[in-house]
């Protein structure tokens, strides 16, 4: 046992009662001694236990194999369930196995001594850091940037410019927005037709208290494509007879009750197919925007900052709902460029 | 220069290190032929022998490591089977209530991977749990790092290595469960335009070029799939690489305790204890990822079916890290400005480009503004204990509090759903919470720290209580307090407690002239700061010893109260 | 004789009005007026002696059998209490009694009538079709496979765990509370075949990943990544950091 433990830089430690221990491994500052430490039976005994996991992690491995090829094809849900179990669990025994082989070879069986290590001091010398400053100035007088103005302007412009192309090769990701957020599929005469089906929707189909979705167009339409999708869902609404009240300039807006707004909400764009019946209110369920339907769907509630768009309606000979004309404001959320 | 034969380096050779046993000769002749190559027996000798620390709390960073090393093998997986397409096809899988109908290639081939594939549920469910796990495990290292001030120099570059490692796990996150483009993330990829929309000036350009167009864009999935399977991860790469590298150089830190000094490092060689606990914390986690991805449905998005603009679900939520931001857009009042025939949208940018710029600047300055209110620019290796730093424990326990508020308000429709409470009543109580539990948890949390500390003091000095009540001579009781032990006092690390800042400079030189520093309005202000934040009260209260007047130790020892210190360890 | 004068308004009543499809067995006017004992007993302290509504109840004047059906099968009405809206609750009537009373109300004034076995049970039906309805229509309140989902001023919509063919039928028929109506010219009755079997195949259908956490979704998967998987791995890191046991 010495006091003086010598460490790699060539200082020492003053540790007393340290114990070296072996030469070559950092010195020991202090000696546990479990109890399989002190009794070889234990020890052994420890193997074993530490074998048995191993021994269940193969078992676990030849588990997930057999349970791979037992289950040879996906046709029911419930072979999909059983296979999802069965290989995760027999996975995780034989993960677990080791992990747990490994992590308890270290604590019975490996020495649990605590080992002591300097720390060197992390910055160089004065000396060094003195020399590597001058290094930096040497060789920077070397490039004679101090001197020649000249040089360093023009490769400042170079340099500065260089990377320009790859900022330009963007260009291309997408179309300038241009006033493309500003219109939908929806013009005047435009039939409301059942998103589903795609027929148009009669007076008479909607009870009161009923509300469907709307498009323009059917969905297979070669102009209707998913960013037009996206901006022209409407909500057809049938409120009791006398209950709307239109927005000044809205007069003959809607139709015996039904009104028609845009799905979109005014707030991040999330389709509103939240209706409620009895207090006529629009809630959207993505973070709770609420808007009042016989009120021109003004914001009650809610983060949304602007009520839903909408859209002038009527009936044709045919009796089939019709716009009177597309939406007089973009949908969906507010932007910089929108009024 | 010396030619050397093949194997010559092999032969014995006296060892200078008198008691070491020689190694056997093929072991050296095995490492000889790589040495000889790559000098490695020098790397060999130093860094095999790395002691590092031995604490649970240190190894919260590995589970963020081992996730990822899952993510990337069980992710490798996927992209065998995923395409990311966002043609239209019909799906005619094993899956049959969806059968039938249009969906993007995108969502169909993850049906393909969840039903027609053998493994594939399970390695998907990997997958998800390990990117959970991952975020949560990151969340829980970044606030070990906090509270036990690891961040401290010469460590402020891992941590603002940590910081870019959290924001791009979020994109990373993010993008993942926005792959299989089905209703839910779907919904939440709409509403991500719609946030970038509302930035002003650039915002629909920014939109357009990053989308490709207006929603959803018909390239928004494939350069998704390129950003989370080879960009996002590469640099994620990189980074790790780096962080584990400059740890490793600059030895990991470790709490106070007997033996342990700031210039030493007290634990376990790296060879074969570190390794063997490390190797087998790996196995760990993947088996308890794997156990639960047997055991637990994970984001089943058959039961959202395929993304429609027109359809929604109630109750969609984000995934947990994105929980926070759904909250702060749902609790935001309906604030917009009309200038000028423009629009600015404060409803959306404060919650979502605002709010989470504020965390993340604040988070990467912090080390530089801690020490700049502190003074201490000293390197710091031993870990503070959160008590003994009132002023940061109970700041990070504040922006917890605030986030925790955030995340349980973005799921505020299921609370109210489950939970039977009116759903604008949560909104309004999830308002409320913002502004007021976090001061309560901060001064709550600073008042305990204060506490746990005087109970250190008081403990270090007079020992703990035995619970033996002693009847002495005059009559009166006593229950003996017996000493702590060594090792248990030093691991209370009451030298390490810190005090306000000293002054600079006398406020009043010697010549009675006044200190313009001390009177200029920054240093006032970073003198408040530092006052208020470090206020120590670890002095024992006025009136001697409180509710134990008379608690001795039986011998009458007496320990002395350990110094306060200011500014850097020795 | 004020009895005796009630069962000749009741059945001259009875006999004058028309009674759409009242699904009722027996005697159509005996289950008309069992109907209204049941009725005025039971539910007329808030809908009114003659079904006209007061200021805690609506009016039932053409409602129709299907309203009634729903409402009393599923336990809704009567109402235990005033709240924001009626929880499905054990039914206080039985399947006969339910049935009489729908025919009361129906015979007040015509309204839709309950759907017969053929209309609400799915044949043919297209689960996958019913599914694109159901989350165009419905999923909005009733969250992605109806689970429920919370709705403003202290309403919910509820899960449809519980529900039957029938009952799921005659809500979109009638559309209780402050569910809106999904008429049979709106959604055809195929459709709501295809509604119905999807979400009755939804209830049916395991969950193939595990334990399904109610389908609740990613708020309780964060929980139980949290607790489960940093937790747990805590605790291993507790284990192999744990301070090794000395000998004595």
């Amino acid at each position: 046992m010495s006091d003086h433990v010598p460490t790699e830089s060539g200082g020492s430690l003053d540790l007393p009662d340290a114990d070296v221990g072996s030469p070559v491994r950092p010195p020991i500052i202090e000696r546990v001694i479990r109890p399989q430490d002190a009794d070889p039976k234990r020890a052994d005994r420890a193997e074993r236990w530490i074998a048995l996991m191993f021994l269940a992690s193969a078992a676990g491995t030849v588990a997930f194999v057999v349970f791979y090829l037992a289950i040879p094809s996906l046709h029911t849900i419930g072979q999909v369930h059983a296979s999802n179990v069965l290989l995760g669990c027999s996975l995780a025994v034989s993960l677990g196995g080791l992990g747990a082989g490994m992590i308890a070879w270290v604590r019975w069986l490996m020495p649990a001594h605590e080992s002591v290590q300097e720390r060197h001091e992390l910055a160089a010398s004065d000396d060094d850091l003195e020399t590597a400053a001058q290094v930096i100035m040497a060789g920077l007088e070397e490039t004679g940037l101090a001197r020649r103005s000249l040089l360093k302007r023009s490769l400042g412009l170079a340099m500065g410019l260089f990377a320009l192309p790859a900022v330009l090769l963007l260009r291309d990701l997408g179309p300038l927005p241009r006033k493309s957020l500003d219109t939908t599929l929806w013009k005047k005469g435009s039939l409301l037709l059942n998103a589903e089906t795609g027929e148009p929707v009669k007076l008479g189909d909607l009870e009161i208290g009923s509300f469907t979705t709307v498009l323009p167009l059917k969905v297979d339409d070669p102009l209707m494509n998913e960013e037009e999708l996206s901006k022209a869902p409407v909500l057809l609404i049938r409120l009791e007879p006398g209950l709307n009240k239109p927005a000044p300039g809205r007069e003959g807006w809607d139709f015996e009750g039904h009104v028609a707004y845009s799905k979109i909400c005014t707030h991040v764009g999330c389709p509103i197919g939240l209706y409620q019946k009895q207090s006529h209110k629009l809630l959207c369920p993505c973070h709770q925007s609420t808007f009042d339907v016989p009120r021109a769907c003004k914001v009650v509630f809610g983060p949304a900052a602007r009520a839903l768009p909408q859209l002038p309606i009527s009936v044709n000979s045919n009796g089939e709902f019709v716009a009177t004309a597309g939406f007089d404001q973009p949908v969906g959320p507010s932007f910089f460029e929108r009024s | 220069m010396t030619t050397m034969k093949p194997g010559s380096r092999g032969a014995d050779k006296p060892t200078d290190k008198p008691g070491a046993k020689p190694a056997p000769k093929l072991v050296k002749k095995g490492l000889g032929e790589v040495d000889d190559r790559f000098g490695t027996a020098g790397f060999l000798k130093r860094n095999l022998n790395k002691v590092f620390p031995d604490h649970w709390s240190f190894m919260l960073g590995e589970i963020a490591l081992y996730s990822f090393v899952i993510l990337l093998l069980s992710g490798t997986f996927l992209t065998f089977f995923f395409r990311p397409g966002t043609n239209e096809v019909i799906y005619q899988g094993n899956y049959t209530p969806l059968r039938g109908l249009h969906m993007t290639e995108a969502f169909a081939s993850t049906l393909r991977i969840s039903f027609d594939v053998r493994g594939g549920l399970i390695i998907r469910q990997i997958h998800h749990w390990a990117a959970l796990i991952f975020m949560a495990a990151i969340v829980a290292h970044c606030c070990r790092i906090f509270f036990t001030g690891a961040f401290r120099k010469p460590r402020e570059t891992n941590w603002l290595i940590g910081v870019g490692l959290v924001s791009l796990g979020l994109l990373e996150g993010f993008a993942g469960y926005s792959l299989p483009d089905d209703l839910l993330s779907g919904t939440g990829l709409r509403i991500a335009y719609g946030i970038v929309e509302a930035i002003p000036v650039v915002g629909t350009y920014l939109g357009s070029f990053v989308f490709g167009g207006q929603f959803p864009g018909p390239d928004f999935i494939p350069r998704l799939f390129t950003i989370h399977i080879l960009l996002v991860p590469a640099i994620l790469l990189s980074l790790i690489t780096a962080h584990m590298l400059i740890m490793w150089h600059q030895k990991h830190t470790q709490w106070p305790g007997e033996h342990r000094t700031n210039n030493n490092v007290v634990g376990a060689p790296f060879y074969p204890a570190f390794m063997a606990k490390t190797g087998g914390f790996f196995f760990a986690t993947f088996a308890v990822t794997a156990a639960i991805s047997g055991l637990v449905q994970v984001n089943p998005v058959w039961l959202y079916g395929p993304y429609n603009p027109m359809q929604v679900g109630a109750g969609s939520q984000p995934d947990f890290y994105i929980g926070w931001l759904e909250g702060s857009l749902r609790m935001m009042p309906n604030l917009e400005t009309h200038v000028d025939g423009h629009t600015i949208s404060w409803n959306v940018l404060i919650p979502a480009v605002v709010l989470p710029g504020i965390l993340f600047t604040a988070m990467a300055m912090y080390p530089f503004i801690e020490a700049w209110v502190t003074r201490d620019y000293a390197a710091h290796n031993i870990c503070d204990r959160p008590r003994n730093r009132p002023g940061r424990t109970a700041l990070g326990v504040a922006v917890l509090t605030e986030l925790g508020v955030l995340l349980l308000a973005g799921g505020n429709d299921v609370l109210s759903e489950k939970y039977d409470i009116s759903l604008y009543a949560t909104t309004r109580i999830f308002q409320l919470a913002f502004f007021v539990l976090p001061p309560l948890a901060f001064m709550a949390t600073r008042r305990i720290c204060l506490g746990l500390q005087r109970r250190d003091v008081h403990s270090a000095e007079h020992g703990y209580e035995t619970g033996r009540i002693v009847m002495l001579a005059n009559g009166e009781f006593i229950e003996v307090e017996s000493a702590l032990p060594e090792d248990v006092v030093a691991r209370m690390g009451l030298e390490y407690r810190q005090g306000p800042p000293p002054p600079l400079e006398p406020a009043v030189d010697e010549h009675g002239v006044r200190s313009r520093l001390r009177h200029s309005a920054i240093e006032k202000v970073r003198g408040k700061l530092g006052d208020y934040l470090y206020e120590q009260d670890a002095e024992p209260p006025p009136n001697g010893h409180g509710g134990h007047a008379n608690g001795h130790a039986l011998d009458g020892s007496d320990h002395e109260q350990p110094k306060l210190t200011t500014g850097s360890d020795d | 004789m004020i009895v005796g004068g009630l069962l000749a308004i009741g059945s001259a009543y009875g006999f004058v009005t028309a009674r759409p499809g009242v699904a009722a067995a027996g005697n159509p006017n005996e289950s008309v007026l069992q109907g209204k004992a049941l009725y005025l007993q039971g539910c007329s302290s808030c809908h009114g002696l003659a079904a006209e509504g007061g200021t805690d109840a609506p009016s039932l004047i053409g409602v129709g059998a299907a309203a009634v059906d729903f409402q009393v099968s599923t336990g809704r009405m009567p109402l235990q209490q005033q709240e924001a809206e009626a929880r499905r609750k054990p039914p206080r009537y039985d399947p006969a009694e339910t049935a009489q009373l729908a025919a009361y109300i129906a015979s007040l004034a015509p309204g839709p009538s309950v759907p017969s076995k053929d209309q609400y049970t799915p044949t043919d039906a297209d689960m996958a079709l019913g599914g694109n309805l159901f989350r165009t229509n419905c999923s909005s309140c009733h969250n992605f496979t109806g689970e429920g989902g919370a709705l403003a001023y202290g309403k919910s919509a509820p899960s449809l765990r519980n529900s039957t063919d029938q009952q799921i039928y005659e809500a979109m028929l009638t559309g209780p509370g402050t569910m809106p109506v999904f008429g049979d010219r709106q959604l055809t009755p195929q459709q709501k075949q295809d509604i119905i079997a999807y979400v009755q195949g939804m209830k049916a259908e395991p969950d193939p990943g595990g334990f399904s956490l109610g389908r609740a979704g990613a708020v309780a998967e964060g929980l139980v990544a949290w607790l489960a998987g940093v937790g747990v791995l805590a605790g291993v890191a507790m284990w192999i950091g744990a301070r090794a046991r000395r000998a004595t």
